[in-house]
Protein backbone atom coordinates (compact mmCIF):
# COMPACT_ATOMS: atom_id res chain seq x y z
CA UNK A 1 0.00 0.00 0.00
CA UNK A 2 1.21 3.36 -0.52
CA UNK A 3 2.32 5.78 1.92
CA UNK A 4 0.27 8.80 2.16
CA UNK A 5 1.78 12.13 2.80
CA UNK A 6 -0.25 15.30 3.88
CA UNK A 7 0.43 18.61 1.82
CA UNK A 8 -0.63 21.63 3.80
CA UNK A 9 0.15 24.78 1.39
CA UNK A 10 -2.57 27.49 0.82
CA UNK A 11 -1.05 27.56 -3.03
CA UNK A 12 -3.27 25.40 -5.08
CA UNK A 13 -0.10 25.67 -7.73
CA UNK A 14 2.36 24.52 -4.72
CA UNK A 15 -0.15 22.04 -3.66
CA UNK A 16 -0.42 20.30 -6.99
CA UNK A 17 3.07 20.88 -8.27
CA UNK A 18 3.95 18.80 -4.52
CA UNK A 19 1.01 16.15 -5.14
CA UNK A 20 2.56 15.40 -8.96
CA UNK A 21 5.97 14.82 -7.62
CA UNK A 22 5.21 12.43 -4.94
CA UNK A 23 1.92 10.75 -6.98
CA UNK A 24 4.88 9.88 -9.77
CA UNK A 25 7.29 8.78 -7.15
CA UNK A 26 4.23 6.09 -5.84
CA UNK A 27 3.20 8.35 -2.86
CA UNK A 28 -0.83 9.03 -1.86
CA UNK A 29 -1.21 12.43 -1.56
CA UNK A 30 -4.20 14.59 0.72
CA UNK A 31 -4.45 18.33 0.50
CA UNK A 32 -5.04 20.96 3.27
CA UNK A 33 -5.65 24.39 2.25
CA UNK A 34 -3.94 25.93 5.51
CA UNK A 35 -2.79 24.72 9.11
CA UNK A 36 -6.44 24.88 10.71
CA UNK A 37 -7.49 22.01 7.72
CA UNK A 38 -3.91 20.11 8.04
CA UNK A 39 -4.63 19.81 11.84
CA UNK A 40 -7.86 18.26 11.30
CA UNK A 41 -7.44 15.98 8.69
CA UNK A 42 -4.07 14.52 10.69
CA UNK A 43 -6.60 14.21 13.30
CA UNK A 44 -9.56 12.17 11.12
CA UNK A 45 -6.98 9.58 9.27
CA UNK A 46 -4.02 7.45 10.98
CA UNK A 47 -3.32 6.53 7.76
CA UNK A 48 -1.14 9.92 6.83
CA UNK A 49 2.69 8.86 7.06
CA UNK A 50 4.43 12.41 6.70
CA UNK A 51 3.11 15.97 6.58
CA UNK A 52 4.39 18.72 3.80
CA UNK A 53 4.13 22.15 5.59
CA UNK A 54 4.37 25.82 4.04
CA UNK A 55 4.29 28.51 6.60
CA UNK A 56 2.92 31.81 5.94
CA UNK A 57 -1.13 30.64 5.33
CA UNK A 58 -4.10 31.89 6.86
CA UNK A 59 -6.26 30.92 10.09
CA UNK A 60 -3.45 29.15 11.08
CA UNK A 61 0.13 29.19 9.64
CA UNK A 62 2.75 26.45 9.40
CA UNK A 63 4.42 26.75 12.97
CA UNK A 64 1.11 26.54 15.00
CA UNK A 65 0.07 23.43 12.93
CA UNK A 66 3.81 21.94 13.68
CA UNK A 67 3.23 22.77 17.32
CA UNK A 68 -0.16 21.64 17.75
CA UNK A 69 0.05 18.49 15.91
CA UNK A 70 3.77 17.62 18.06
CA UNK A 71 2.10 18.52 21.14
CA UNK A 72 -0.97 16.28 20.17
CA UNK A 73 0.45 12.68 21.33
CA UNK A 74 -0.76 10.08 19.07
CA UNK A 75 1.03 11.91 15.95
CA UNK A 76 4.22 13.61 18.11
CA UNK A 77 6.63 11.26 16.07
CA UNK A 78 4.56 12.01 12.43
CA UNK A 79 7.59 13.27 10.40
CA UNK A 80 6.97 16.74 8.80
CA UNK A 81 9.24 18.59 5.97
CA UNK A 82 8.34 22.38 5.91
CA UNK A 83 8.11 23.61 2.82
CA UNK A 84 8.19 27.56 2.27
CA UNK A 85 9.84 30.40 0.66
CA UNK A 86 11.16 31.96 4.46
CA UNK A 87 14.41 31.31 5.41
CA UNK A 88 15.22 32.87 8.32
CA UNK A 89 17.28 31.30 11.13
CA UNK A 90 14.88 32.25 13.79
CA UNK A 91 11.91 30.43 12.16
CA UNK A 92 13.83 27.19 11.08
CA UNK A 93 15.05 26.91 14.89
CA UNK A 94 11.75 27.20 16.01
CA UNK A 95 11.11 24.24 13.28
CA UNK A 96 13.19 22.24 14.75
CA UNK A 97 12.23 22.75 18.34
CA UNK A 98 8.98 21.76 17.50
CA UNK A 99 9.71 18.78 16.27
CA UNK A 100 9.94 19.43 12.03
CA UNK A 101 12.46 16.99 10.36
CA UNK A 102 13.27 18.73 7.84
CA UNK A 103 13.20 22.40 5.69
CA UNK A 104 13.14 23.00 2.09
CA UNK A 105 13.11 26.64 0.56
CA UNK A 106 10.77 27.29 -2.16
CA UNK A 107 11.23 26.97 -5.12
CA UNK A 108 11.78 23.45 -4.27
CA UNK A 109 12.78 20.66 -6.98
CA UNK A 110 10.46 17.68 -7.46
CA UNK A 111 13.57 15.42 -7.18
CA UNK A 112 14.94 16.84 -3.90
CA UNK A 113 12.12 17.18 -2.47
CA UNK A 114 11.08 13.17 -3.08
CA UNK A 115 14.31 12.46 -2.27
CA UNK A 116 13.67 13.93 1.11
CA UNK A 117 10.39 11.99 1.71
CA UNK A 118 12.10 8.60 0.51
CA UNK A 119 14.59 9.31 2.97
CA UNK A 120 12.59 10.40 6.45
CA UNK A 121 9.54 7.70 5.63
CA UNK A 122 12.70 5.34 5.18
CA UNK A 123 14.06 6.22 8.36
CA UNK B 1 6.39 60.21 14.21
CA UNK B 2 3.55 60.23 17.20
CA UNK B 3 1.88 63.40 17.02
CA UNK B 4 -0.55 63.83 20.32
CA UNK B 5 -3.63 64.02 19.37
CA UNK B 6 -4.82 67.95 20.22
CA UNK B 7 -8.02 69.25 18.79
CA UNK B 8 -7.85 73.10 18.44
CA UNK B 9 -11.25 74.46 19.83
CA UNK B 10 -11.87 75.81 16.53
CA UNK B 11 -11.92 78.98 14.16
CA UNK B 12 -13.80 81.65 13.92
CA UNK B 13 -16.10 79.75 11.21
CA UNK B 14 -16.81 76.86 13.83
CA UNK B 15 -14.35 74.33 12.27
CA UNK B 16 -12.76 71.86 13.72
CA UNK B 17 -9.14 71.67 13.22
CA UNK B 18 -6.97 68.53 14.30
CA UNK B 19 -2.97 68.91 13.92
CA UNK B 20 -3.86 71.81 12.39
CA UNK B 21 -5.58 70.70 9.52
CA UNK B 22 -9.46 70.88 9.35
CA UNK B 23 -10.86 67.68 11.02
CA UNK B 24 -12.99 66.91 7.95
CA UNK B 25 -10.13 67.28 5.42
CA UNK B 26 -7.74 64.88 7.69
CA UNK B 27 -10.99 62.81 7.64
CA UNK B 28 -10.88 62.78 3.57
CA UNK B 29 -7.24 61.93 3.60
CA UNK B 30 -7.35 59.25 5.64
CA UNK B 31 -10.28 57.91 3.60
CA UNK B 32 -8.97 58.50 0.68
CA UNK B 33 -5.85 56.65 1.26
CA UNK B 34 -8.17 53.80 3.13
CA UNK B 35 -9.45 53.32 -0.61
CA UNK B 36 -6.32 53.47 -2.16
CA UNK B 37 -5.27 50.36 0.02
CA UNK B 38 -8.45 48.34 -0.44
CA UNK B 39 -7.79 49.03 -4.20
CA UNK B 40 -4.70 48.02 -3.88
CA UNK B 41 -5.52 44.81 -1.66
CA UNK B 42 -8.41 44.21 -4.66
CA UNK B 43 -6.03 44.58 -7.50
CA UNK B 44 -3.34 41.94 -5.66
CA UNK B 45 -5.97 39.36 -5.35
CA UNK B 46 -7.23 40.18 -9.00
CA UNK B 47 -3.61 39.62 -10.62
CA UNK B 48 -2.90 36.62 -7.91
CA UNK B 49 -6.39 34.88 -9.28
CA UNK B 50 -5.28 35.34 -12.65
CA UNK B 51 -2.10 34.18 -12.38
CA UNK B 52 -2.84 31.33 -10.37
CA UNK B 53 -5.32 30.70 -13.21
CA UNK B 54 -3.04 30.96 -15.58
CA UNK B 55 -0.50 28.79 -14.04
CA UNK B 56 -2.88 25.94 -12.59
CA UNK B 57 -3.56 25.43 -16.25
CA UNK B 58 0.22 25.70 -17.96
CA UNK B 59 0.78 23.54 -14.73
CA UNK B 60 -1.96 20.77 -15.47
CA UNK B 61 -0.98 21.12 -19.06
CA UNK B 62 2.59 19.69 -17.78
CA UNK B 63 1.18 17.62 -15.31
CA UNK B 64 -1.03 15.97 -18.04
CA UNK B 65 2.24 15.44 -20.28
CA UNK B 66 3.93 14.05 -17.28
CA UNK B 67 1.23 11.77 -16.68
CA UNK B 68 0.50 10.29 -20.26
CA UNK B 69 4.44 9.95 -20.70
CA UNK B 70 4.18 7.40 -17.78
CA UNK B 71 1.19 5.92 -19.03
CA UNK B 72 2.19 4.86 -22.06
CA UNK B 73 5.59 3.59 -20.37
CA UNK B 74 3.76 1.37 -18.54
CA UNK B 75 1.88 0.53 -21.14
CA UNK B 76 4.58 -0.19 -23.67
CA UNK B 77 6.31 -2.44 -20.44
CA UNK B 78 3.01 -4.29 -20.26
CA UNK B 79 3.10 -5.43 -23.98
CA UNK B 80 7.14 -6.06 -24.33
CA UNK B 81 6.16 -7.79 -21.13
CA UNK B 82 3.35 -10.00 -23.02
CA UNK B 83 5.81 -10.37 -25.76
CA UNK B 84 9.15 -11.42 -24.14
CA UNK B 85 7.37 -13.61 -21.64
CA UNK B 86 9.31 -12.69 -18.31
CA UNK B 87 8.41 -15.39 -15.65
CA UNK B 88 7.36 -17.99 -18.28
CA UNK B 89 4.29 -16.40 -19.90
CA UNK B 90 4.19 -14.15 -23.25
CA UNK B 91 4.53 -15.48 -26.87
CA UNK B 92 8.08 -16.50 -26.68
CA UNK B 93 7.32 -18.39 -23.61
CA UNK B 94 4.46 -20.30 -25.11
CA UNK B 95 6.63 -20.98 -28.16
CA UNK B 96 9.51 -22.30 -25.52
CA UNK B 97 6.51 -24.52 -23.97
CA UNK B 98 5.39 -25.67 -27.49
CA UNK B 99 8.84 -26.98 -28.24
CA UNK B 100 8.76 -28.15 -25.13
CA UNK B 101 6.00 -30.69 -25.40
CA UNK B 102 7.13 -31.64 -28.89
CA UNK B 103 10.37 -32.66 -27.76
CA UNK B 104 8.57 -34.58 -25.12
CA UNK B 105 6.57 -36.02 -27.94
CA UNK B 106 9.04 -37.24 -29.84
CA UNK B 107 11.60 -39.09 -27.24
CA UNK B 108 8.18 -40.92 -26.39
CA UNK B 109 7.67 -41.86 -30.04
CA UNK B 110 11.95 -43.26 -30.24
CA UNK B 111 11.40 -44.96 -26.95
CA UNK B 112 8.56 -46.83 -28.10
CA UNK B 113 10.33 -47.37 -31.67
CA UNK B 114 12.98 -49.16 -30.22
CA UNK B 115 11.24 -51.19 -27.89
CA UNK B 116 9.26 -52.37 -31.05
CA UNK B 117 13.30 -52.91 -32.88
CA UNK B 118 13.85 -54.80 -29.77
CA UNK B 119 10.94 -56.60 -29.49
CA UNK B 120 11.54 -57.49 -33.44
CA UNK B 121 14.95 -58.44 -33.25
CA UNK B 122 14.16 -60.94 -29.91
CA UNK B 123 11.24 -62.38 -32.06
CA UNK B 124 13.54 -63.07 -34.90
CA UNK B 125 16.42 -65.22 -32.08
CA UNK B 126 12.82 -67.27 -30.83
CA UNK B 127 12.14 -67.80 -34.34
CA UNK B 128 15.64 -69.33 -35.26
CA UNK B 129 14.96 -71.44 -32.13
CA UNK B 130 11.64 -72.49 -33.22
CA UNK B 131 12.53 -73.61 -36.72
CA UNK B 132 15.74 -75.42 -35.02
CA UNK B 133 13.10 -77.23 -32.66
CA UNK B 134 10.79 -78.11 -35.67
CA UNK B 135 14.12 -79.81 -37.15
CA UNK B 136 14.85 -81.20 -34.39
CA UNK B 137 11.38 -82.61 -34.23
CA UNK B 138 10.81 -83.64 -37.84
CA UNK B 139 14.84 -85.77 -36.65
CA UNK B 140 12.62 -87.63 -34.16
CA UNK B 141 9.59 -88.06 -36.71
CA UNK B 142 11.86 -89.60 -38.92
CA UNK B 143 13.57 -91.86 -36.56
CA UNK B 144 10.17 -93.14 -35.44
CA UNK B 145 8.93 -93.66 -39.23
CA UNK B 146 12.03 -95.82 -39.27
CA UNK B 147 11.41 -97.54 -35.81
CA UNK B 148 8.08 -98.39 -36.99
CA UNK B 149 9.35 -99.84 -40.27
CA UNK B 150 11.88 -102.28 -38.70
CA UNK B 151 8.88 -103.17 -35.90
CA UNK B 152 6.54 -104.09 -39.04
CA UNK B 153 9.13 -105.58 -40.26
CA UNK B 154 9.91 -107.66 -37.36
CA UNK B 155 6.18 -108.18 -36.40
CA UNK B 156 5.96 -109.84 -40.13
CA UNK B 157 8.83 -111.83 -39.31
CA UNK B 158 7.79 -113.40 -36.23
CA UNK B 159 4.07 -113.95 -37.58
CA UNK B 160 1.23 -113.77 -36.27
CA UNK B 161 2.51 -113.37 -32.42
CA UNK B 162 3.40 -110.17 -33.85
CA UNK B 163 0.17 -109.19 -35.11
CA UNK B 164 0.19 -106.56 -31.47
CA UNK B 165 3.69 -105.16 -33.02
CA UNK B 166 2.58 -104.90 -35.93
CA UNK B 167 -0.80 -102.50 -34.92
CA UNK B 168 1.66 -100.41 -32.57
CA UNK B 169 4.37 -100.00 -35.24
CA UNK B 170 0.88 -99.01 -37.29
CA UNK B 171 -0.04 -96.65 -34.93
CA UNK B 172 3.55 -94.81 -34.58
CA UNK B 173 3.89 -94.93 -38.39
CA UNK B 174 1.00 -92.52 -38.23
CA UNK B 175 2.09 -90.36 -35.30
CA UNK B 176 5.29 -89.63 -37.65
CA UNK B 177 3.40 -88.69 -40.30
CA UNK B 178 1.34 -86.03 -37.90
CA UNK B 179 4.58 -84.96 -36.48
CA UNK B 180 5.71 -84.65 -40.07
CA UNK B 181 2.92 -82.58 -41.38
CA UNK B 182 2.85 -80.26 -38.29
CA UNK B 183 6.40 -79.69 -38.50
CA UNK B 184 5.60 -78.69 -42.65
CA UNK B 185 2.95 -76.36 -40.89
CA UNK B 186 5.47 -74.83 -38.26
CA UNK B 187 8.63 -74.70 -41.35
CA UNK B 188 5.64 -72.58 -43.62
CA UNK B 189 4.80 -70.36 -40.71
CA UNK B 190 8.50 -70.21 -39.77
CA UNK B 191 9.53 -69.56 -43.58
CA UNK B 192 6.55 -66.59 -43.59
CA UNK B 193 7.75 -65.28 -40.37
CA UNK B 194 11.72 -65.64 -41.23
CA UNK B 195 10.75 -63.55 -44.29
CA UNK B 196 8.50 -60.61 -42.39
CA UNK B 197 10.22 -60.21 -39.05
CA UNK B 198 13.44 -58.92 -40.70
CA UNK B 199 11.32 -56.23 -42.21
CA UNK B 200 9.87 -55.29 -39.25
CA UNK B 201 12.66 -54.93 -37.47
CA UNK B 202 14.39 -52.86 -40.45
CA UNK B 203 11.15 -50.85 -40.49
CA UNK B 204 11.31 -50.08 -36.40
CA UNK B 205 14.93 -49.31 -37.63
CA UNK B 206 14.25 -46.87 -39.87
CA UNK B 207 11.50 -45.51 -38.19
CA UNK B 208 13.58 -44.61 -35.13
CA UNK B 209 16.44 -42.98 -37.46
CA UNK B 210 13.87 -40.97 -39.04
CA UNK B 211 12.66 -39.94 -35.45
CA UNK B 212 15.93 -39.35 -34.18
CA UNK B 213 16.56 -36.92 -37.23
CA UNK B 214 13.26 -35.22 -36.46
CA UNK B 215 14.01 -34.96 -32.93
CA UNK B 216 17.81 -33.22 -33.94
CA UNK B 217 16.10 -31.17 -35.98
CA UNK B 218 13.22 -30.17 -33.54
CA UNK B 219 16.36 -29.32 -31.73
CA UNK B 220 17.90 -27.21 -34.16
CA UNK B 221 14.88 -25.59 -34.32
CA UNK B 222 14.34 -24.66 -30.81
CA UNK B 223 17.37 -23.60 -30.30
CA UNK B 224 17.09 -21.10 -32.90
CA UNK B 225 13.87 -19.77 -31.23
CA UNK B 226 15.88 -19.71 -28.13
CA UNK B 227 18.54 -17.35 -30.09
CA UNK B 228 16.00 -15.41 -31.85
CA UNK B 229 13.93 -14.81 -28.92
CA UNK B 230 17.10 -13.94 -26.85
CA UNK B 231 18.20 -11.65 -29.83
CA UNK B 232 14.52 -10.38 -29.63
CA UNK B 233 14.92 -9.68 -25.75
CA UNK B 234 17.72 -7.90 -26.14
CA UNK B 235 16.76 -5.71 -28.07
CA UNK B 236 13.33 -4.94 -26.21
CA UNK B 237 15.79 -4.20 -23.24
CA UNK B 238 17.64 -1.61 -25.16
CA UNK B 239 14.08 -0.14 -26.43
CA UNK B 240 13.16 0.18 -23.20
CA UNK B 241 16.17 1.37 -21.53
CA UNK B 242 16.16 4.24 -24.01
CA UNK B 243 12.80 4.99 -24.08
CA UNK B 244 13.02 4.79 -19.91
CA UNK B 245 15.63 7.81 -20.40
CA UNK B 246 13.64 9.40 -22.41
CA UNK B 247 10.74 9.73 -20.49
CA UNK B 248 12.91 10.29 -17.37
CA UNK B 249 14.27 13.43 -18.84
CA UNK B 250 10.89 14.27 -20.55
CA UNK B 251 9.56 13.84 -17.27
CA UNK B 252 12.66 15.62 -15.35
CA UNK B 253 12.28 18.65 -18.17
CA UNK B 254 8.54 19.19 -17.03
CA UNK B 255 8.86 18.99 -13.24
CA UNK B 256 11.81 21.85 -13.92
CA UNK B 257 9.19 23.52 -15.88
CA UNK B 258 6.96 23.02 -12.69
CA UNK B 259 9.23 24.09 -10.57
CA UNK B 260 9.38 27.28 -12.61
CA UNK B 261 6.10 27.79 -12.36
CA UNK B 262 6.16 28.33 -8.59
CA UNK B 263 7.40 31.87 -9.47
CA UNK B 264 3.16 32.69 -9.04
CA UNK B 265 3.24 31.48 -5.52
CA UNK B 266 6.53 33.53 -4.52
CA UNK B 267 5.17 36.88 -6.54
CA UNK B 268 1.28 36.36 -5.06
CA UNK B 269 3.17 36.08 -1.60
CA UNK B 270 5.81 39.15 -2.55
CA UNK B 271 2.80 41.31 -3.87
CA UNK B 272 0.29 40.40 -0.54
CA UNK B 273 3.31 41.98 1.01
CA UNK B 274 2.25 45.34 -0.12
CA UNK B 275 -0.69 45.08 2.89
CA UNK B 276 0.76 45.68 5.91
CA UNK B 277 2.96 48.63 5.29
CA UNK B 278 -0.30 49.84 3.45
CA UNK B 279 -1.99 49.50 6.80
CA UNK B 280 0.56 50.54 8.71
CA UNK B 281 1.18 53.91 6.37
CA UNK B 282 -2.63 54.63 7.07
CA UNK B 283 -1.83 54.58 10.79
CA UNK B 284 1.04 56.85 10.80
CA UNK B 285 -0.64 59.53 8.46
CA UNK B 286 -3.62 59.37 10.98
CA UNK B 287 -0.73 60.02 13.86
CA UNK B 288 0.82 62.80 11.27
CA UNK B 289 -3.00 64.17 10.98
CA UNK B 290 -2.84 64.21 14.74
CA UNK B 291 -5.90 62.15 14.91
CA UNK B 292 -4.83 58.02 15.58
CA UNK B 293 -8.55 57.50 16.69
CA UNK B 294 -9.35 57.51 12.68
CA UNK B 295 -7.27 54.26 12.45
CA UNK B 296 -8.66 52.87 15.38
CA UNK B 297 -11.24 50.46 13.55
CA UNK B 298 -8.79 49.47 10.92
CA UNK B 299 -9.16 45.70 10.13
CA UNK B 300 -6.16 43.94 10.40
CA UNK B 301 -4.09 43.02 7.19
CA UNK B 302 -5.28 39.50 5.84
CA UNK B 303 -1.75 38.75 4.97
CA UNK B 304 0.58 38.09 8.06
CA UNK B 305 4.31 36.90 6.98
CA UNK B 306 5.50 35.74 10.28
CA UNK B 307 8.84 35.71 9.05
CA UNK B 308 8.19 39.60 7.86
CA UNK B 309 8.88 41.43 5.32
CA UNK B 310 12.32 40.63 2.69
CA UNK B 311 13.28 40.53 -0.66
CA UNK B 312 12.69 36.58 -2.05
CA UNK B 313 15.80 34.53 -1.48
CA UNK B 314 16.82 32.91 -4.62
CA UNK B 315 20.08 31.90 -3.14
CA UNK B 316 19.06 29.67 -1.04
CA UNK B 317 15.74 28.53 -3.71
CA UNK B 318 15.54 24.50 -3.18
CA UNK B 319 17.83 24.29 -0.69
CA UNK B 320 16.73 21.25 1.44
CA UNK B 321 18.03 20.76 5.19
CA UNK B 322 17.16 18.02 7.28
CA UNK B 323 17.36 18.02 10.96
Amino acid sequence: MAKKVLVVDDSPTVRQQVGLALKQAGYEVVEATDGADGVAKVGSDSSIGMVILDVNMPRMNGLEMLETVKAGGANANLPVIMLTSEGQQSLIERAKKAGAKGWIVKPFKAELLVAAVKKLLVA
Amino acid sequence: MNMALREDDGDQSGVTHVGGVPRQLARKLFEGLAGFRELMVARINDVNATTMREVMAAATSVASVVEGATEHITRVKQMVSALDGQGGGGVSGAIARQGEVLRRFFEAVSRDIARQESTAQRAQTQLQRITKAASDTANLASAARLLALNARIEAARVGGHGNCFSTIAGEMQHLAEQITRANEFIDSLASRLSQDLPELAQTAHALRQSSEALRHDLSAAAHDVDVETEAMRAVIGRLLESSDHEMAKLIGTSHEALSHLQFQDVIAQGLLRLEPPLRELQIGQADQLGAPDLAADLPAAQHVEIGGDKPVDQQNAGEVMLF
